[in-house]
């Protein structure tokens, strides 16, 4: 019956980019998000995804306003737990399409733990990491992800420890199935990578390097002026489907290397091994309710 | 010499024996050497039984022993052969023996009933597989209906109504239910479904009702179409209904587009994958039924695209027309020609014994979305004597008078026709060694063809095509009945063609065989070899249909080379590598404004000054705006906004 669904569906659908934006953000000009956004927005438009059948999940911090920058269905949680409600809403709707947007601080600080399970879940999320390397909206702290002497309202004489970097970190959880790393300032690539993400199967993770001129003015300004510090795999060979390949070139950091790192489709995905036959209808979900409660139900001597 | 040769000749072409020439054969007296090693196949261990088990799996008895007993001790093997060979004779007292077996089922053997039952077996299971999937997307999507109902429902007034709040509480009475209700009803204005959504969905919940599964099953093609006919527009009615509720369900249903669609489209919504989905018919056909005006019947039925199985199986490939030739195995050939010139028929067609060999290929059949039809020789039903049937089977497919073929139209064009399911199918005949030993009790080893003329040899009713010569008569002017039949026909034999017979007491004897079996066997190899050259044919090249082009992304920066030489003096914007950072248009939006991919480009030069391009270049985070050369003189501070604007000229 599939044939029936195309058959119907002949009838041109056609979105601009206005159809998916929301609020009007309120990022410093020159932040990085914004080229994110774009990119995002793009990737709807081109793909035609109805807006009632997207959400994009957040934690806290400036790039976890995304949702409401997007005119879709979107969840502003709380800090660090983007993951687990991302996961939750694509276990109860598999229908929809679910993005999650996290920051730094967010995925890998407070949220370390739901990010290393949720790749571990291979849930079928896209999942896009703003890395800032700082804390941005409380105004200036070294998250994990700073390098070694950044100096922060935490760390004034330069942070002490060395860099947490999320691409290894990913690469070696289990079931990882899906790795890239892009900079925001390059539209092309960000753009391609986003859409190979959104159609890979399995959990996306995608390490996005992000400007933020108010706290770290200058942190990627030599590698936006020399072309030659950032190394696009795609054209210099690299094999996608060789894991510790990845993690070989996941390592380094100048030249940036950016496209997909790591990516193997046949991972299964936790809500494919566990999706049950039943439906839950009101009356499953009651009759399973009241024998619960029932087993705690103190009748009157 | 010379006279006896002249009386074999004489009962070759005339197939009348004379006296002093060869001696008579009688039925059953004699079977082909080949064969002799196979008498007692309770001894042996082979495909059969097979185990059918619940799961729609086939399993060999020999393998489910043997993967249990893969690291037993010698001892506890032994006890389970012997076990298998209780359960092979049949007076095994339980299922398990020494060793626990991995599944469990049906016993069957290779008799009459085994194509029917090993097809309708595989049959069933898929079919439960497929009305599952069935019913539970019809669940699925009277469920998604009724939430969009009851999502109305609560927010009604009369869901909003403090009773019905209170209700949903459990009763409970420590709340201002009416407050709530009045806060709930000021908070969330009542938006309805419309009225006509409204109904389409009652009636979309009612008309998503009942649907026959089955089992449809038939034993001939008269009612198996008339049943079809009457259940069809049932199901145009339910697919509508599903592709309806399906639009309904994603909040796709747009009225003034679909309502139209609904009303006018039949038949045309449901092509065979679709079909495929609802449940199939399975059709039973006995082989030897299958005459002109039944053949018409079964080609009409194929040809319509409905998803029917059709089991046709022969009993008896040796029955011979009335008038003229044999014609053996001629309504076999005569359903695989019909069925392959269909082309879009899946066609299988192999002897019972080498059913399990080619389960794959029946499973297959059975799995395609539109008609197939499977035509089985069981062996069962000739003239054979003692021989099982699955010994008459296999030396059916073994003589190429059966031979096994299978033809998949979702392949690609050049693998679609296979006979690979035959042995040494490179071959004109499959060439087994014979083993035996001479009078003077050496090992003799001789290589030996399995022909049609072997084959008719196992058969009572052509004992008399076959004439026996006494050891002491044997000469240089016999051969073996595939070199005979390589010689061009018509011409006077220099030779006579005999086959190589053993009696009850495996003793070995040539027989001259009747030159109308040597036409027939000639006339099976011919059709051999058409379907070999059918395998070696090179099939038209298929045309690849172009790959849907993917959306278009934005368009990548042109490649250096191409990209036309900028003029520094005109003011310009890279659009391609904006990284949208907002810095230019919250500088002058209206000077600067982003594209439909969100990328700034020079809305209006007009409307703003110099001094903005050149704060908006020094802004730029990717450093793509070129300010170019001031274009109104009379702006205050040029001198100064030059220089600055000179690195990003
Ligand atoms: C449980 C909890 N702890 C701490 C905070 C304070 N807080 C808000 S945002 C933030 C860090 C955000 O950094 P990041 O995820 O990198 O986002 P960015 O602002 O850089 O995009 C912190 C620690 C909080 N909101 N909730
Ligand atoms: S503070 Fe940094 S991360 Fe936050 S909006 Fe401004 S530039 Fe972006
Ligand atoms: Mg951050």
């Amino acid at each position: 019956m599939n044939d029936t669904a195309c058959l119907l569906k002949l009838y041109d659908e056609k979105y601009e980019l206005e159809d998916y934006q929301g609020g009007v953000p309120r990022w410093c000009s020159g932040c990085g998000d914004n080229a994110i956004l774009a990119a995002v927005q793009r990737l709807c438009r081109d793909e035609a995804l109805h807006p009632e059948k997207t959400v994009f999940v957040s934690g806290i911090g400036c790039s976890s306003r995304f949702p409401h920058y997007m005119r879709t269905y979107g969840f502003h949680g709380i800090h660090g737990r983007a993951l687990p409600v991302a996961e939750g809403v694509r276990m109860a709707r598999p229908d929809l399409h679910v993005f999650v947007n996290t920051g730094d601080g967010d995925c890998c600080s407070i949220g370390a733990a739901h990010w290393i399970h949720a790749v571990r879940y291979n849930m079928n999320l896209s999942v896009f990491l703003h890395d800032n390397q700082i804390y941005g909206l409380t105004k200036k702290q070294a998250s994990p992800t700073s390098p070694r002497g950044t100096k922060s309202n935490t760390s004034p004489r330069g942070s002490w420890l060395e860099a947490l970097n999320p691409l290894t970190v990913t690469l070696g959880v289990q079931n990882v199935s899906f790795v890239a790393q892009v900079v925001d300032w390059m539209p092309d690539v960000l753009y391609e990578v986003v859409r190979a993400a959104f159609h890979h199967k399995g959990l996306s993770f995608v390490r996005i390097i992000q400007r933020c001129p108010e706290w770290l003015p200058d942190q990627w300004e030599p590698f936006i002026k020399d072309p030659k510090r950032v190394q696009r795999l795609e054209s210099s060979g690299h094999d996608a489907g060789n894991l510790d390949r990845a993690r070989e070139v996941a390592s380094k950091m100048d030249p940036i290397p950016v496209g997909i790192l790591y990516r193997n489709e046949n991972v299964p995905c936790y809500e494919d091994l566990r999706r049950s036959p039943k439906l839950r209808t009101p009356e499953l979900v009651r009759t399973g309710l009241e024998a619960e409660f029932d087993k705690f139900t103190v009748w009157p001597s | 010499m010379h006279a006896d040769f002249q009386a074999q000749l004489a009962f070759h072409l005339t197939g009348q024996n004379l006296a002093e020439g060869p001696q008579p054969v009688a039925a059953f007296e004699m079977i082909p050497a080949l064969l002799a090693r196979y008498r007692n196949l309770a001894a042996l261990r082979y495909d059969f039984p097979l185990v059918l088990s619940k799961d729609g799996a086939i399993h060999r008895l020999s393998t489910l022993v043997d993967e249990a007993c893969s690291g037993v001790d010698e001892k506890t093997r032994k006890l389970a052969l012997n076990h298998e060979r209780g359960i092979r004779a049949g007076n095994a007292k339980a299922w398990n023996g020494p060793v626990p077996l991995a599944a469990d089922g049906e016993l069957a053997d290779c008799d009459a009933k085994l194509p029917g039952r090993l097809v309708a077996h595989v049959w069933r299971a898929l079919e439960e597989k497929r009305s599952r999937a069935m019913k539970d997307n019809i669940e699925r999507l009277k469920s998604k209906l009724s939430d969009i109902l009851a999502a109305d429902d609560a927010r009604s007034d009369e869901g909003r109504s403090a009773q019905t709040l209170r209700a949903s509480f459990g009763g409970r009475d420590d709340l201002d239910f009416e407050a709530l209700s009045g806060l709930l009803k000021r908070a969330l204005p009542a938006r309805p479904l419309p009225a006509s959504r409204k109904r389409r969905i009652e009636s979309l919940l009612k008309r998503l009702g009942a649907l026959d599964f089955g089992p449809f099953v038939f034993d001939n093609c008269a009612e198996a179409l008339a049943a079809y006919r009457a259940r069809l527009p049932q199901l145009i009615a339910l697919s509508k209904a599903i592709a309806a509720a399906r639009l309904e369900a994603a909040g796709e249903y747009v009225e003034a587009r679909h309502d139209e669609f609904f009303e006018r489209c039949g038949a045309s919504l449901l092509g065979a994958e679709g079909l495929a989905d609802f449940p199939g018919t399975l059709v039973q056909l006995d082989g030897a039924e299958l005459g002109m005006a039944h053949n018409a019947q079964l080609a009409e039925m194929l040809a319509l695209g409905m998803p029917v199985k059709v089991l046709v199986q022969f009993d008896d490939i040796l029955h011979r027309a009335p008038v003229g030739r044999p014609g053996f195995a001629l309504r076999s050939h005569a359903l695989a020609g019909m069925a392959l010139g269909l082309q879009e028929v899946y066609v299988l067609q192999c002897c019972a014994s080498s059913l399990y060999e080619m389960r794959e290929d029946l499973r297959k059949g059975l799995e395609y979305p539109g008609a197939a039809v499977f035509s089985v020789f069981s062996g069962a039903g000739g003239e054979s004597g003692k021989l099982p049937a699955y010994l008459v089977a296999a030396a059916a497919a073994e003589s190429r008078v059966f031979p096994a073929l299978r033809y998949d139209p979702s392949l690609q064009n050049s693998e679609r026709f296979s006979l690979a399911g035959n042995p040494q199918a490179d071959k004109d005949w499959a060439l087994r060694e014979l083993a035996y030993e001479d009078a003077k009790l050496q090992t003799v080893r001789e290589e030996v063809a399995f022909t049609l003329a072997d084959f008719a040899a196992c058969d009572g009713r052509y004992a008399g095509w076959f004439a026996r010569v006494p050891k002491e008569r044997t000469n240089g002017g016999m051969v073996p009945v595939r070199e005979s039949v390589a010689a061009p026909a018509g011409t006077l034999p220099e030779k006579v063609p005999y086959v190589l017979l053993a009696d009850g007491l495996n003793r070995l004897h040539k027989a001259i065989v009747a030159d109308e079996l040597i036409g027939e066997t000639r006339r099976c190899l011919e059709f051999w070899r058409s379907l070999q050259e059918r395998v070696h044919k090179k099939e038209a090249p298929v045309t690849e249909t172009p790959k849907a082009e993917a959306p278009a992304p934005a368009p990548a920066p042109a490649a250096e080379a191409e990209k036309p030489a900028r003029n520094p003096d005109e003011p310009s914007i890279e659009t391609p590598r904006c990284s949208t950072c907002e810095e230019c248009v919250k500088i002058n939006n209206r000077m600067f404004a982003y594209d439909a991919n969100k990328q700034a480009y020079i809305a209006d030069l007009n409307a703003g000054t110099y001094r903005e391009l050149v704060e908006a270049a020094e802004n730029c985070q990717v450093s793509i705006i070129h300010p170019g050369k001031p274009r109104n003189a009379q702006e205050p501070g040029l001198e100064e906004l030059i220089a600055r604007a000179e690195p990003f000229l």
